[in-house]
C-alpha cells in the first residue's frame, strides 16, 4: 500500500516537473537570441549570384543532380517561377537572387521561394547545403521583427522556424537527417559613404566598405522528414544545447519587391531625412497615417510642409512609450488651472513630456522643433519677457495631430493676436496648426482653417467662429455662424473670446456688424469696427468700447454690473479694446475691499477708461450707512466729502465698494466727464 | 434727560453684499455717543453676525468716530450739519434710555460703559446687542453694499 502511494507521488512529482519544462519552454518560444559580429576582414561570409549563373555552377547540379527537387530548377518551366507541383500548399523557387554560402568542407545555396497563400512580412527560403560530401536541404520559414523589416541593413532578428526536406538524390548519400540546427543567417550592410538611403549607419564599423553582421540560433524541426507538398510546421526557438548539431549557414534571400506602402515610407524618409527612429515608428503607423502624411507633402510641395509633417513624426516618435519615462505626478504647465497634468517624464533639462487630464499630451521643450513657424514669434515674447528658460510647448489633443501651443499666461488678448498672426503668415499655403489653452477648452487652429473666403471675411469683420471638434476638448475654425460655439472678436487692439453655449448667446452678423443676441432674441451688445457696445438701460446709456484702451467699469453691483458681468461680454483685468469689470470677489468685506483696490489701481496704471454705470452724486450710491444725512447736490460736494477724511477714518467705512473707488479716484486726482460718464486722470 | 456714561446704539440695519458668494447678509449698527450737550460722536460697526462685539470707548476714540456738534433740549436732540450737503438729524428723547432717531425713524437703547466692562462673552449671542436686537428675524432695515 505504502509501495502503490510511494509510486503515485513520484508519477505526481514527475508530471509536475514536466509540466514546469513544458512552460519553461513555452516561455521561451519568442526569443531569439541575436548576436550581431562585425567582420573586419576582407573574406566575405556569402556572395550573391543570379540564379542562371548557380544553374551553371558544378557544385550546384552535383546537389541537384537526379534528385527530386531537380525540376524545380529547370529553366525552362515558367517565365520566373518554378512549382514545386501543383498542389496549393507547394512552393515555387524564385529566379531571382541566389546566396552562396562557401566555406572549407561546407557549400550552401539560398533560394527564395514563395507559396500561394504567403502571409505579409513572412518570406521563406530554400537550402540546399553539401557538407563534407553529404547534401541537405530545409526550408526556413523567416518571420521577421518590425526592425529588421524596416531595415535590412541589420543583422536578422525575429523568428524563424527549419523543415526538412525529403532530398533523395541517386547517387549522393543523403546526411543523416538531424532534428536539431545551428542556424548562422549573414546580413551585408552598405557602409558606403552615402550608406543606405543616404543615411549615416551608424552601427558600421566599416565606413565606406561593405560589412557583414550575423545572427545565431539553434532550432529543432518536429517531423523526422517532411515532403515538398506538407505544410510546414514551425517549432519553437530554443538557445540552448545543439552542442553536436550541424550549423546551416545562410544568408536571408527575401522580396525585393517593395509595396506601395513601403515606397512612401521611403519617398517620406528621404525627403524628410528621418532617423532610424522617425523611420521605424513611421513604419509601424497604418495605411491611412502613411498616405496622410505622403499626400500632405505631395499637395503642399513646401518647406513648410516637410517641417509640418517632419514635426508630426519627430513628436510621435519622442511620445512613444517605449521611450518614456512615465512618473504619476500630479501638478498645472505654467500655473493654468485648466493645463493640469497626471504623469510626467522629466528626460532632461530641454525636454519634459506631460499626460494631461483631458487625454492631451504636451512637450515642453527648450528647442524649437520643426513644425511651424510659431518659433519667431515665441522668441519675441522670449525677448520680451527676459524669459531665458522660457520653452516651446506643443500639444496633441486627442484625436488630433500635433500643434504648437501658444500661451501667455498672463493675457488671452495677446495669445490670440499671436495666433492670429501665425495663420496670417502660414495663410498662403494653408500650414501651421496651433492651439490656446482658454479655461477648460483648447482652441485648435488648422492653417487649413484660413483660406479662402472664410479668411477675408473674418479678417474684415474682425471675429472669428469657433466650434467644438467632436470627441475632443478642442475647438476649431466653423464653417458657419450657425455652427460657431466660440466667437473671436477682434477688437481695437485686442482679441475677446466668448463661449457663447456657456453665456447663452446667440451671434448674427450683418455686414460688418456682429451682434449679440440673448435668447429671446434681445440685443445685449454689437461690435462695429472693433467697437463693442453693451446696452445699458441705468446710468450713462450704452457703454462703448474703446480702441486701444481697457474700459474699466465701476458702479453698483446688482442688476448692473451684475448683469454685463453675467453676460461674458467683460473679462477681469487689462482687456485691450474690452471691458474689464471686477467679478464676484471673496473674503471679508475688509478683504474685499483689499482685491477691490488693488483691481481699481491696475487700472489706473494702465490709464484704463473708467466709465460709470451708476450716478457718482448720489449718496444713496456711495454710503452704505448715513447717520449724519448726507445728500450731495453736486460732484463738488462729492469732491470736498471725499477729501475730508482719510482711508482709517469712520466715513470711509460708511462708503460702500463704488463709494470707495470714487473716494480712491478723486483723491488719485481724477476728474469726473459728467457727459462721457467717465474719470480722467 | 440723556445719559452720558454710554452710548445709544441704533436699531441695525440688514447689509446685503451682492458681490459675496456665501455671507451675503451682515449687519450695520451705528452709536451714539453723547460726550455733553453740545458734542454728538457716531461709530459703526459693519459685521456678520458670527463677528459681532459691542461698542467699547476706544472705538469713539479720533477718526474711528464721526464727531458732530448738537443742540440738546428738553425733548429734543438736534444734530448739526458739517457740510452744506447735509440734512439735518433730529432726536426724540422717550426717557435716558430710549431715543428716538426722527429723521431715520429707529429706536435707539442706552448701553452704559459699566453695563459693557461686566459683560462676559463667549459668543455673540452673549453681546449687549444681540440681547436688544437678536434674534435678528425682522428685515425691518435693509441697504445695500456695493
Amino acid at each position: 500500500m505504502k509501495k502503490q502511494k510511494f509510486a503515485n507521488n513520484l508519477k505526481f512529482g514527475i508530471l509536475l516537473v514536466g509540466i514546469s519544462i513544458l512552460l519553461f519552454a513555452c516561455q521561451k518560444e519568442d526569443v531569439f537570441e541575436i548576436t550581431p559580429k562585425t567582420l573586419t576582414s576582407q573574406k566575405t561570409p556569402f556572395t550573391e549570384h543570379t540564379f542562371q549563373e548557380v544553374l551553371l555552377e558544378d557544385d550546384f547540379k552535383e546537389i541537384i543532380v537526379d534528385s527530386k527537387i531537380k525540376k524545380f530548377f529547370n529553366e525552362k518551366e515558367q517565365s520566373n517561377l518554378s512549382k514545386s507541383n501543383t498542389s496549393p500548399s507547394g512552393f515555387t523557387v524564385v529566379k531571382g537572387t541566389v546566396n552562396k554560402v562557401e566555406s572549407e568542407n561546407y557549400i550552401s545555396y539560398t533560394f527564395l521561394i514563395r507559396r500561394i497563400e504567403q502571409k505579409h512580412a513572412v518570406f521563406e527560403n530554400l537550402i540546399l547545403e553539401k557538407r563534407k560530401g553529404k547534401i541537405n536541404a530545409l526550408l526556413i520559414k523567416y518571420q521577421p521583427s518590425q526592425e529588421y523589416l524596416n531595415s535590412k541593413n541589420k543583422s536578422f532578428s525575429g523568428k524563424l522556424s527549419i523543415q526538412k526536406i525529403d532530398y533523395n538524390s541517386a547517387w549522393l548519400s543523403k546526411e543523416i537527417s538531424p532534428d536539431c540546427y545551428w542556424v548562422e543567417t549573414w546580413t551585408r550592410r552598405d557602409c558606403t559613404v552615402h550608406g543606405f538611403n543616404g543615411i549615416y549607419q551608424e552601427e558600421c564599423d566599416n565606413y565606406g566598405k561593405d560589412d557583414y553582421t550575423y545572427s545565431s540560433t539553434y532550432s529543432c524541426t518536429s517531423d523526422t522528414g517532411t515532403s515538398f507538398d506538407s505544410d510546414p510546421t514551425q517549432t519553437p526557438i530554443s538557445t540552448e544545447g545543439g552542442g553536436n548539431s550541424p550549423t546551416v549557414t545562410t544568408s536571408p534571400v527575401y522580396e525585393t519587391a517593395e509595396s506601395d506602402i513601403g515606397i512612401s515610407i521611403k519617398r517620406i524618409s528621404g525627403v524628410l531625412d528621418l532617423t532610424t527612429d522617425e523611420r521605424n515608428w513611421l513604419s509601424s503607423q497604418s495605411e491611412e497615417t502613411i498616405l496622410f502624411y505622403e499626400n500632405y507633402l505631395e499637395t503642399n510641395l513646401s518647406v513648410e510642409a516637410e517641417n509640418w509633417v517632419a514635426g508630426q513624426i519627430e513628436l510621435e516618435t519622442l511620445f512613444q512609450d517605449s521611450k518614456r519615462n512615465w512618473k504619476a505626478e500630479t501638478g498645472n504647465i505654467k500655473n493654468n488651472p485648466h493645463l493640469k497634468y497626471t504623469h510626467k517624464d522629466k528626460e532632461d533639462i530641454y525636454h519634459t513630456y506631460y499626460k494631461m487630464t483631458d487625454g492631451s499630451q504636451i512637450l515642453a521643450a527648450g528647442f524649437e522643433k520643426r513644425i511651424s513657424k510659431a518659433g519667431d514669434i515665441i522668441d519675441k515674447y522670449r525677448r520680451e519677457a527676459d524669459l531665458i528658460n522660457d520653452v516651446y510647448y506643443y500639444i496633441k489633443i486627442p484625436g488630433e495631430k500635433w500643434a504648437e501651443m501658444l500661451f501667455d499666461p498672463n493675457n488671452l488678448g495677446d495669445q490670440l493676436k499671436t495666433l492670429f498672426k501665425l495663420a496670417a503668415i502660414d495663410l498662403g499655403t494653408n500650414l501651421g496648426r496651433y492651439a490656446l489653452p482658454i479655461e477648460d477648452i483648447k482652441i485648435l487652429i488648422d492653417g487649413k482653417d484660413f483660406d479662402g473666403q472664410d479668411v477675408s471675411r473674418w479678417k474684415a469683420a474682425g471675429f472669428l467662429l469657433l466650434t467644438v471638434v467632436p470627441g475632443s476638448k478642442g475647438l476649431k475654425v466653423a464653417g458657419k455662424i450657425a455652427d460657431a460655439t466660440v466667437v473671436v472678436i477682434k477688437l481695437g487692439g485686442g482679441t475677446f473670446v466668448i463661449d457663447t453655449v456657456k453665456y447663452g448667446l446667440k451671434v448674427v452678423t450683418d455686414n460688418n456688424i456682429i451682434k449679440f443676441l440673448s435668447q429671446t432674441g434681445d440685443e445685449i451688445a454689437r461690435v462695429v469696427d472693433k467697437v463693442m457696445t453693451l446696452k445699458h438701460i441705468g446710468f450713462g446709456g450704452d457703454i462703448a468700447t474703446t480702441i486701444n484702451k481697457t474700459t474699466t467699469l465701476i458702479g453698483k453691483w446688482d442688476n448692473q454690473l451684475e448683469k454685463i458681468w453675467n453676460s461674458g461680454l467683460a473679462l477681469q483685468g487689462k482687456n485691450i479694446g474690452g471691458i474689464n469689470i471686477l467679478g464676484e470677489v471673496t473674503g471679508t468685506v475688509a478683504e474685499k475691499w483689499a482685491k477691490n483696490k488693488q483691481w481699481l489701481n491696475n487700472a489706473i496704471a494702465r490709464s484704463d477708461v473708467i466709465r460709470v454705470t451708476a450716478d457718482p452724486t448720489k449718496a444713496i450710491n456711495l454710503l452704505f450707512t448715513n447717520p449724519t444725512n448726507i445728500n450731495f447736490n453736486s460732484y463738488n460736494d462729492v469732491v470736498l466729502y471725499m477729501k475730508s477724511f482719510s482711508e482709517t477714518s469712520q466715513k470711509f467705512i460708511n462708503l460702500g465698494y463704488f463709494g470707495k473707488e470714487i473716494y480712491t479716484l478723486i483723491n488719485r486726482y481724477y476728474i469726473y466727464d459728467p457727459i462721457l460718464k467717465i474719470f480722467k486722470p | 434727560m440723556i445719559r452720558y456714561d454710554g452710548y445709544y446704539i441704533e436699531e441695525p440695519t440688514e447689509v446685503y453684499d451682492g458681490r459675496s458668494i456665501r455671507e451675503k447678509s451682515s449687519y450695520s449698527f451705528n452709536a451714539y455717543y453723547f460726550l455733553d450737550n453740545k458734542n454728538l460722536k457716531i461709530s459703526s460697526k459693519h459685521k456678520l453676525l458670527s463677528n459681532l462685539l459691542d461698542f467699547k470707548e476706544e472705538d469713539f476714540v479720533g477718526d474711528l468716530s464721526t464727531k458732530k456738534k448738537i443742540l440738546v433740549t428738553e425733548k429734543k436732540i438736534a444734530m448739526s450739519k458739517s457740510f452744506s450737503f447735509e440734512n439735518e438729524v433730529v432726536f426724540k428723547i422717550i426717557d435716558s434710555k430710549n431715543i428716538y432717531n426722527e429723521t431715520f425713524k429707529k429706536h435707539m437703547y442706552f448701553v452704559s460703559w459699566s453695563d459693557v466692562k461686566e459683560l462676559k462673552i463667549n459668543t455673540f449671542e452673549d453681546t449687549l446687542i444681540y440681547s436688544l436686537f437678536g434674534p435678528f428675524y425682522h428685515e425691518k432695515f435693509k441697504a445695500f453694499y456695493q
